[in-house]
């Protein structure tokens, strides 16, 4: 325990002399600071807050929402880490780890819940990004200011209840592949529980918003076990109901304490296990340092590719990185470029857009117009947190792009080009089943077609933008942090400016809608003449 | 031909490069020498236009940032980079086209198969060996038939038939008035065709000779890079 003990100290340290060796690290890190205490700040002093908690009101937003929003948050970023653990809990470990601890007398379980330590830090720092949204929760919901507080506190604590049921789980069913299927099965069914919990009422009183949001609001999403109690326990807390939150609160110590007592019981012999996910995410790591990797490469790594049609079929000087682009997603598995981002953003606004059309009463009723826009708004930010990385970054770790003899504007332009083509063709799948449901004219959908494009334009020039401005970052959580800021950023004037005209000249939303596009355009084409000779400038990472 | 002047290259506070000056003339091949961390291979990446650097390298007379000069030179590197989707005979395609080649598919096949690749060309980039990636390497890189061929450690990882082969296609550059420029540790592998040896320690080229100077004066290359990298008394 000692040697892990000055291993980390030791490399705190080195990391902060690291940074203050490198300025541009530095900045970016008190940039993610001064955001965060901002964010805190907001959190603890926006609006009027109240020193006693309180029940919680409901003011002109159903407080519902904010029920189902953290139901979602626990699912997909607990249950992501709780299903990552049990599948891969391997990936604790670097090569490093294997190669100095594991062939020394430090005990596997001490290594095992070092790796988990060191896992939970860093899923926190990623789970940092949800205090800036910690003010707007609080304006919108009507919260006090230690209701938000205990909103953000039990979202943490869930994600380290998360790392310690997959350690448990992992050490459990480790190298017992019927082990790990049954416990998979169940995850799955403990996700899918609350979904058929929340639909029954709102089939039985009729598919409207009120009665998903009392659906939602209904203590009996909470009899779930994990998900639910957590949210029982937190929101018992919000509202002053005791007995719920201790009720709670007790399932969920015990859910912690057993998991730990039996990772203390379980024979731990994971060695083997670690190594080869190791060397696979060692090599992806290092890839990803050298900016060579997307989601794609991630996935195409232990994938088995279908070779099919051979050849690039097009292709001369700059331009040969498009039609390089096309062979590979398409042996990817996508389907003219529609991949599992495009069903998620389709299945969560095509939901939303049902509900806006089909729910609610007559007083309620939007237009196709307002309708569309709000899916256009939603996919537009959606779109922010998908688009880090593309075809562009992943050319930058091969020498190719650089050694092609063909002018670097061309070659930036030919290899970002997927970038756009993918969002204006994901644009044409929601849009038009948005606007089929709807009954939005085709203008509107043309121009949330457009639109969206828009966005993704400035987003691929922001991405470049941010690489040359600030260099490559190793941190790909702050590169990542600094790149959506900057976006907003860009993106700003546009939205600002279309709303404006929109309310003062009375024009179509669409047409206002259009005027954001355009300013998106401009930009984008600004951004790409500044970055015109970024190949000539740029140093391969090695 | 390759002409390199007052090259520095920096990391930080760390000089790689220090002033190197060199030439390797056509029908040459020129050896970088030197122990790990020399600065060999950050030679050869800057002179393939993957670093930022100061001073002047012309390759045929052209500033190798340059299209003009991108189109006749040729990079192997240490470690291969292909791409995992890619087959064996579409990097050769790509490579190709991005260079627009006309012609070219006698040629893929002719160098695929001297580089015993032909029957691998429909496996994927992610399939192949380390050794195999090499080969693929180089393949990519003569394809376009350059003037100017860089090599970064080009026998590690080849198996006994593959090195021989590539130690044959050096001499056929050399005969064919390219001008070579290899970075290795594997001094005897270079001992038959080498023209000229630069020694470098530290980021600068601390001794430079060439066939004639060694056989002049009697030195052995070995002995020569051993006198000058090892200190004083530090022979085991």
């Amino acid at each position: 325990m000692k040697a892990i003990l000055y291993m980390t100290r030791k490399s705190i340290k080195n990391w902060f002399l690291d940074l203050l060796r490198h300025p541009t690290k530095l900045v970016g890190v008190v940039l993610l600071v001064v955001i965060i205490g901002f964010s805190v700040l907001n959190v603890l002093f926006s609006s009027d807050y109240s020193e006693s908690m309180g029940t919680l009101t409901e003011s002109g937003v159903d407080i519902g929402i904010l029920h189902g929003i953290y139901f979602l948050l626990l699912f997909f970023l607990g249950g992501a880490v709780i299903l990552k653990g049990l599948k891969s809990g391997t990936t604790f470990f670097t090569m490093g780890d294997v190669n100095m601890m594991f062939c020394s007398p430090i005990s596997p379980k001490s290594l095992l819940v070092f790796g988990l330590v060191r896992q939970m830090l860093t899923m926190l720092l990623m789970a940092i990004i949800f205090l800036v949204y910690g003010g707007m929760a609080k304006s919108i919901f009507d919260l006090t200011t230690a209701q938000a507080v205990i909103l953000i506190i039990s979202f943490f604590l869930f994600l380290i209840i998360s790392q310690i049921v997959a350690l448990f789980l992992y050490s459990t069913t480790n190298g017992k592949p019927k082990a790990i299927s049954t416990a998979k099965y169940i995850l799955y069914a403990l996700i899918l529980l609350p979904v058929v919990l929340i639909l029954i009422p709102v089939i039985q009183n009729g598919f409207t918003l009120s009665s998903l949001y009392g659906a939602l609001k209904s203590p009996a999403a909470e009899f779930v076990p994990l998900f639910g109690w957590m949210k029982g326990f937190t929101f018992g807390i919000l509202s002053g109901n005791v007995i719920t939150s201790v009720v709670y609160g007790v399932l969920m110590l015990l859910v912690v304490g057993l998991s730990l007592v039996f990772f203390m019981k379980a024979d731990c012999d994971y060695y083997e296990d670690v190594l080869q996910n190791t060397e696979t995410s060692h090599e992806m790591r290092q890839a990803v340092k050298k900016r060579g990797m997307n989601n794609t490469d991630a996935y195409l790594k232990n994938r088995k590719i279908r070779i099919g049609s051979k050849g690039l079929n097009g292709g001369k000087g700059a331009s040969t990185f498009l039609f390089k682009h096309l062979l590979e997603r398409r042996r990817s598995g996508y389907v003219l470029f529609w991949d599992m981002y495009s069903i998620i953003m389709i299945a969560v606004c095509g939901f939303v857009s049902f509900f806006i059309v089909y729910s609610g009463d007559d007083s309620e009723v939007l237009t196709s117009e307002a309708t569309m826009l709000i899916l256009l708004a939603m996919a537009s930010y959606m779109q922010l947190f998908f688009s880090v990385t593309g075809d562009w970054a992943r050319e930058l770790s091969k020498p190719y792009i650089y050694m092609i003899p063909d002018s670097p504007f061309k070659k930036l332009i030919f290899a970002s080009l997927t970038s756009i083509i993918k969002p204006f063709l994901d644009g044409v799948l929601l849009f038009v089943v948005a606007g089929i449901i709807c009954s939005a004219s085709p203008l509107v959908i043309i121009s949330s077609i457009i639109v969206y494009t828009s966005f993704s334009c400035i987003y691929c020039m922001v991405n470049i933008l941010t690489d040359r401005v600030l260099g490559f970052l190793s941190n790909q959580a702050l590169s990542m942090f600094l790149f959506i800021m900057i976006s907003l950023i860009a993106v700003a004037p546009g939205v600002i400016l279309a709303f404006v005209i929109g309310a003062v000249s009375g024009a179509p939303l669409w047409l206002a809608a259009c005027v954001c596009a355009l300013w998106n355009f401009i930009v984008s084409l600004v951004l790409a003449l500044i970055c015109k000779n970024t190949l000539h400038n740029m140093e391969m990472p090695f | 031909m390759l002409q390199i002047n007052y090259l520095t290259k920096e990391y930080g506070k760390v000089l790689a490069n220090d002033n190197i000056s060199f030439t390797v003339n056509d029908g040459e091949i020129a050896v970088l020498a030197g122990p790990n961390g020399a600065g060999k291979s950050t030679v050869i990446k800057c002179i393939s236009g993957l670093l930022r650097f100061k001073g002047q390298i012309f390759i045929d007379g052209h500033p190798n940032k340059t299209v003009e000069a991108k189109r006749v030179f040729g990079y192997i590197p240490e470690i291969p980079a292909p791409f995992d989707v890619l087959t064996v005979e579409e990097h050769m395609e790509f490579v190709a086209r991005a260079y627009s080649l006309s012609n070219y598919k006698e040629r893929i096949e002719a160098l695929l198969k001297r580089m015993e690749l032909w029957d691998k060309k429909d496996k994927l980039g992610k399939e192949l060996s380390k050794g195999m990636q090499q080969k693929l390497s180089v393949c990519c890189a003569l394809l376009p038939q350059p003037k100017v061929l860089l090599f970064d450690e080009p026998f590690v990882g080849l198996d006994p038939h593959a090195i021989k082969e590539l130690k044959n296609i050096f001499i056929e550059l050399k005969q064919a008035g390219c001008s070579v420029l290899v970075s290795t540790h594997m001094l005897d592998s270079v001992e038959e065709f080498w023209d000229r040896c630069l020694i470098l320690m530290n980021g600068r080229v601390v001794a430079e000779r060439t066939r004639a100077d060694i056989e002049r004066n009697g030195e052995d290359l070995e002995d020569l890079f051993f006198k000058i990298t090892e200190p004083q008394g530090s022979r085991l």
